[in-house]
C-alpha cells in the first residue's frame, strides 16, 4: 500500500470510533458554563478512568490473574527442577563458553512463581503461541489465582552506598541528576568538568571549554543507516559509551526457507514451530537491535572505536554499577516468531553479541508476548558480556537500585489493581533471580519505589471504586513482606516520593498538597510521623540541605482543582513529625516543564545554590520556552536568570549544567556559556556542527 | 470562516454557546486522535476534556483568530505527548472493544488495521495522528514536537512501512 492510500486507511478506521457522552458538545458547553468541572482532577484519576475500569480491564494483556482477599499470603514454592544447560543444541560462539561452565556451576532460581527458568525453548514457544492465540481470540481475562509464592534464597548483605543524600556538595561540577545515587545513568548531555559532551541525532560532539571559551574538540560520528537513532551516552574517565538503535532490514525469501535450521536454535523447537509449514515468504523484516559502542576519548580530537556490543530490542534503559554496565532492550518481536517464516530461518531467540540467550537463561510468567532483554558487561574488559537474561512479559517497568534490579507491572482485576514485583540479584554482573511479591495498588511515581540496604520500600495507590487509599510496604532481603501501613491519605493518590534512609516522604494530591512523613526504622512497623496541607501538588521532590526538601510542580486553584501554574516549594523537614513550608514561587506564566516527569531534566544542587530547569508556556498562541534558574537564600526563592529557548528545540533535551563558575545550556543543536559571577552575563556561544 | 470568526470573537468574551459551537466541528477528530494516540478511551476523555477546559480558560489568549483548530489541536498534542511520559507505569493497553459502529463497515478490515496501528511506537502513533486528524504539515508537526521536519518525515515513514508490512504479513 502507498503511504497515502494507508493514511486514508487509518484516518477511516476512526470514523465509526464515537466519543463518550461526557465529551457531546451539548455537554461540554454544560460544563463550561457550569465552571464546576475543574473540582474534578485533572490528572491520572479521573472519573473517566474510574468509570471505566471494568472496561480497560479487558484492554490489559494479565501476565498472571489475582484473586486478592486483601490479605498478603505466602508460602514456599517448590524448588524449580533444573537442567543441565550443557546439553542446550547450541553451537557456543566465542565467549559462550565460559558463560556455559559458570552456568553449570550455578543452580538458576525462580523469581517465586512470577518467573520461572525455562527447561526448554519449547516451553517459551507454547507461551507465545499462547498469548497470540488470546490476542487473536481477543480474549477476556477474569479468572485465576494469585501467585504470590516464596521459594527465595536469601541473598546476602551487602555493604551499600548510601543513596538519596545529596553527594554534589564538594564537587566543581554538575552531574547527570540519577535515581539512585551510585548507580550511573545515561544520558544526552555529559560532562566531565573540562570538555562538554552532547549527542545529536549523527552522534557526540565534544567541546572543550579550557580558559572559558567553548571550542568544538572533537566529534563521534557512528556509521548511521536511515532508520538508526542516537540515544544517550556515558562518560567514564576515558572511555565515552553510546548507546545506539539499530534497525536491520532483510528481505525472507523462498531460496532462504530452503536453509537448514539455525544451529542456534533447539531442534524440537523448530520442529513444533507452525512457522515451518507456512511456506512461501518473501517480505520484508525490520529488526530492532541495540548498539553499545565504546570509544576512547583520551584524545578527544580523535575518539577511536574500541569495542561494539549488540543487543536483540528496543532499548529500555540502562546502568552502570562502577565499572559494570547493564543493558535493558526489549524485544517486541517474539511474537512474530509464532507465525513468520522468518522466525524459522532466524530463530526468535533474542541475540546478544551473536549469541542466542541460553534457555535456562530465560525467565518464563504465565502469559507474555515481549522480551526483557537483559545484560551485563565490564566496561575494562568489553570482549566478552558476562551474563545475559531474558524475562518474558507484557509489560515491565525497572528499578535499579545497588544490590538488585526490580521489575514491576500492575495487573488488574475488576476494579483492583496489583503490582507484582520480581527482585533479580546482581553480583559483579551476574544476575540471578530472588523472589517475587505482589502488593495492593499500582506505583505512580518513579521514586516511589527504593532499596536501601539491600531491602525494598513501595508507596502504592490503591483506586478500588471511588475511594483511593495510599499504601506503604516494606521489605526484607528474601522480598518477604515485614511491614506495611494502609489507609494514607484516603480518595488521595501518590504524586512524588523520596526516601531518606528511614524516613520517606510523599506527596499526595486531591485539591491541596499533603506531604507526608513516614518513618521506616522499623521494618515491621511504619509510622506516620506527620503530615502538612499547602495549595497546588508537587510532581518532583529533591532533597536539599540542612533538613529542606525542593519540591516542583503545580499550583492549583483550591476550589476548582484547575492548575495555576508552575510552583517551587521549600519544606522543612528538620522535624518529620511537623513538616512546615518555608516559601514557595509560582511562575503563572508557565503550564508545563519536562522536569517534572524526567528528573534528568533538572538540575539541582544545593552546594552550588543552584536550581535550573526549562519550563514552556502553551496556552498563549505565542509559544514561550525559557531555561530558568533560581537560588535559595535567605529562606526564599529567588529566580537568577532566564534565557529564552529557540521554538525548535527538543526541551526535554535541553540541560542545564554548570563547571567551576560559569553556567552551561546544552542542547543538540548549541552550548550557551554564562558567567555566574557576572550576573548571568553571557560569555560564549557555539553552534555544535550537525 | 467568516462563522467562525464570529464564534471565536464571542468565545474570547467568555460565550460558552460559542465554543461549543467551535468545539462541534473538531470534537470528532479531536477524539479521534486522542484514542489513536494513547491507545486508550479513558485516557483519550480525560485528554480531549483537558484539553477543552485550558482552551477556553485560555482562549483570551489567542490572538490570530484563524489558527483555532491548530491551536487547540497544538494543546491536545502536548497533553498526548505529556501522557506518554506519566503513564510510565500503567499497563499497556491493547484496545479490542471500542464502543463503534462498525456495524456499517467491514469490521474484521477495521479492527486489523487498529490492532496493527496500536502496535506502533508511542511516538508514531502521535505523528500520524497529527498528520491525519489534526491536519498538520510535517514542518508544523517539527516545530510542536520540536524536531526537524525530515525527522518527522522519516519516522512516518518508517512507521507507515512497518505498519504495511505487519498488514500483509
Amino acid at each position: 500500500m502507498k503511504d497515502q492510500q494507508l493514511l486514508d486507511a487509518i484516518r477511516q478506521s476512526a470514523e465509526p470510533l464515537t466519543p463518550p457522552e461526557s465529551l457531546a458538545p451539548e455537554q461540554i458547553a454544560a460544563t463550561l458554563s457550569s465552571r464546576t468541572v475543574h473540582a474534578k482532577r485533572t490528572r491520572r484519576f479521573s472519573p473517566a478512568r474510574a468509570a471505566s475500569a471494568a472496561a480497560v480491564l479487558l484492554f490489559c494483556c494479565i501476565l498472571s490473574v489475582v484473586t486478592w482477599n486483601g490479605q498478603i499470603t505466602s508460602k514456599p514454592a517448590p524448588s524449580a527442577p533444573k537442567e543441565a544447560s550443557a546439553r542446550a543444541k547450541r553451537v557456543a560462539t566465542a565467549g559462550d563458553s565460559t558463560q556455559s561452565e559458570r552456568k553449570e556451576k550455578t543452580p538458576r532460581q525462580n523469581a517465586g512463581s512470577l518467573y520461572t527458568v525455562a527447561k526448554s525453548y519449547d516451553q517459551l514457544y507454547e507461551i507465545l503461541k499462547a498469548a497470540d492465540e488470546r490476542i487473536a481470540r481477543e480474549e477476556d481475562l477474569a479468572t485465576g489465582a494469585i501467585m504470590l509464592d516464596g521459594g527465595m534464597e536469601t541473598s546476602a548483605t551487602k555493604e551499600f552506598a548510601s543513596d538519596a543524600s545529596d553527594a554534589s556538595a564538594a564537587k566543581k561540577y554538575s552531574s547527570t541528576n540519577l535515581q539512585t545515587q551510585g548507580v550511573d545513568e545515561s544520558d544526552l548531555i555529559k560532562t566531565d568538568g573540562r570538555y562538554i559532551y552532547t549527542a545529536s541525532e549523527q552522534g557526540v560532539a565534544i567541546t572543550d571549554t579550557a580558559g572559558g571559551g567553548l571550542q568544538q574538540a572533537g566529534t563521534i560520528r557512528p556509521t548511521l543507516n536511515a532508520s538508526d537513532s542516537i540515544l544517550e551516552f556515558y562518560v567514564d574517565h576515558t572511555a565515552l559509551l553510546l548507546l545506539i538503535q539499530r534497525h536491520q532490514t532483510s528481505l525472507t525469501t523462498e531460496a532462504t526457507v530452503e536453509e537448514p535450521p539455525s544451529p542456534d536454535m533447539d531442534d524440537a523447537y523448530l520442529q513444533s514451530s507452525e512457522a515451518h509449514k507456512m511456506g512461501r515468504a518473501s517480505s520484508f523484516q525490520q529488526d530492532a537491535f541495540t548498539e553499545l559502542c565504546i570509544y576512547d576519548i583520551s584524545d578527544p580530537a580523535a575518539p577511536v572505536l574500541s569495542q561494539t556490543m549488540t543487543q536483540d530490542g528496543y532499548y529500555h534503559t540502562s546502568r552502570k554499577i562502577g565499572d559494570i554496565f547493564y543493558l535493558f532492550t526489549t524485544d517486541t518481536e517474539l511474537m512474530q516468531s509464532v507465525s513468520t517464516e522468518y522466525a524459522k530461518r532466524n530463530g526468535c531467540i533474542p541475540l546478544v553479541n551473536e549469541t542466542a540467550i541460553p534457555y535456562d537463561r530465560i525467565y518464563l510468567p504465565e502469559r507474555g508476548s515481549m522480551g526483557l532483554v537483559l545484560s551485563s558487561l565490564n566496561i575494562k574488559e568489553p570482549k566478552q558480556v558476562i551474563d545475559s537474561v531474558m524475562i518474558v512479559h507484557d509489560y515491565v517497568d525497572v528499578y535499579v537500585g545497588t544490590d538488585s534490579i526490580y521489575l514491576y507491572h500492575a495487573t488488574f482485576q475488576n476494579d483492583e489493581a496489583l503490582t507484582q514485583i520480581a527482585k533479580f540479584q546482581m553480583e559483579n554482573g551476574i544476575i540471578n533471580a530472588v523472589n517475587a511479591a505482589a502488593v495492593p495498588g499500582t506505583i505512580l511515581d518513579t521514586f516511589a519505589i527504593h532499596e536501601s540496604r539491600n531491602t525494598l520500600r513501595v508507596l502504592t495507590t490503591c483506586t478500588d471504586g471511588q475511594e483511593s487509599d495510599n499504601r506503604l510496604y516494606l521489605f526484607d532481603e528474601g522480598l518477604q513482606l515485614t511491614g506495611s501501613l494502609t489507609g494514607i491519605a484516603r480518595g488521595e493518590q501518590i504524586y512524588a516520593a523520596r526516601y531518606l534512609e528511614d524516613t520517606v516522604y510523599f506527596i499526595t494530591y486531591r485539591n491541596t498538597d499533603p506531604l507526608f512523613a513516614a518513618d521506616l526504622s522499623d521494618p515491621t512497623h511504619p509510622i506516620l510521623l506527620g503530615a502538612l496541607e499547602i495549595t497546588g501538588f508537587s510532581e518532583y521532590l529533591h532533597f536539599w540541605e540542612n533538613g529542606t526538601l525542593l519540591g516542583l510542580g503545580y499550583e492549583t486553584d483550591p476550589d476548582t482543582g484547575e492548575t495555576q501554574g508552575l510552583k517551587l516549594v521549600m519544606f522543612d523537614i528538620s522535624n518529620p513529625t511537623e513538616p512546615k513550608t518555608l516559601d514557595s514561587l509560582v511562575m503563572k506564566d508557565f503550564q508545563y516543564s519536562p522536569a517534572l516527569y524526567n528528573y534528568k531534566c533538572i538540575l539541582a544542587d544545593p552546594g552550588q545554590n543552584l536550581i535550573g530547569f526549562a519550563a514552556e508556556s502553551y496556552l498563549s498562541d505565542e509559544y514561550l520556552l525559557e531555561y530558568d534558574v533560581f537560588a535559595w537564600e535567605n529562606g526564599r526563592f529567588t529566580q537568577k536568570w532566564s534565557e529564552p529557548m529557540p521554538e525548535r528545540i527538543a526541551q526535554d533535551a535541553i540541560r542545564g549544567l554548570y563547571i567551576e563558575d560559569t553556567f552551561y545550556i546544552a542542547d543538540a543543536a548549541k552550548i550557551r556559556a554564562f558567567s555566574m559571577s557576572d550576573g548571568f552575563e553571557k560569555i560564549a556561544e557555539l553552534e555544535i556542527g550537525g | 470562516m467568516n462563522q467562525n470568526l464570529q464564534q471565536i470573537k464571542k468565545a474570547k468574551a467568555g460565550d460558552t454557546d460559542a465554543f461549543a459551537e467551535l468545539y462541534r466541528e473538531i470534537y470528532l477528530d479531536l477524539y479521534r486522535f486522542a484514542l489513536y494516540t494513547l491507545k486508550n478511551p479513558a485516557d483519550a476523555e480525560d485528554a480531549v476534556s483537558e484539553t477543552v477546559m485550558d482552551a477556553f480558560a485560555s482562549i483570551r489568549r489567542l490572538r490570530s483568530e484563524a489558527s483555532f483548530r491548530a491551536w487547540i489541536f497544538r494543546i491536545l498534542s502536548i497533553k498526548c505527548k505529556r501522557r506518554f511520559s506519566e503513564r510510565g507505569t500503567l499497563c499497556e493497553a491493547l484496545p479490542e472493544t471500542l464502543s463503534d459502529d462498525s456495524a456499517l463497515y467491514d469490521y474484521a478490515e477495521i479492527l486489523d488495521l487498529r490492532n496493527q496501528f496500536f502496535r506502533l511506537q508511542d511516538d508514531e502513533r502521535l505523528i500520524i495522528s497529527m498528520h491525519i486528524f489534526a491536519g498538520y504539515t510535517s514542518q508544523e508537526i517539527a516545530k510542536i514536537l520540536h524536531k526537524s521536519a525530515g525527522t518527522i518525515r522519516s519516522r512516518e515513514s518508517r512507521a507507515l512501512k512497518k505498519l504495511s508490512m505487519q498488514l500483509t504479513s
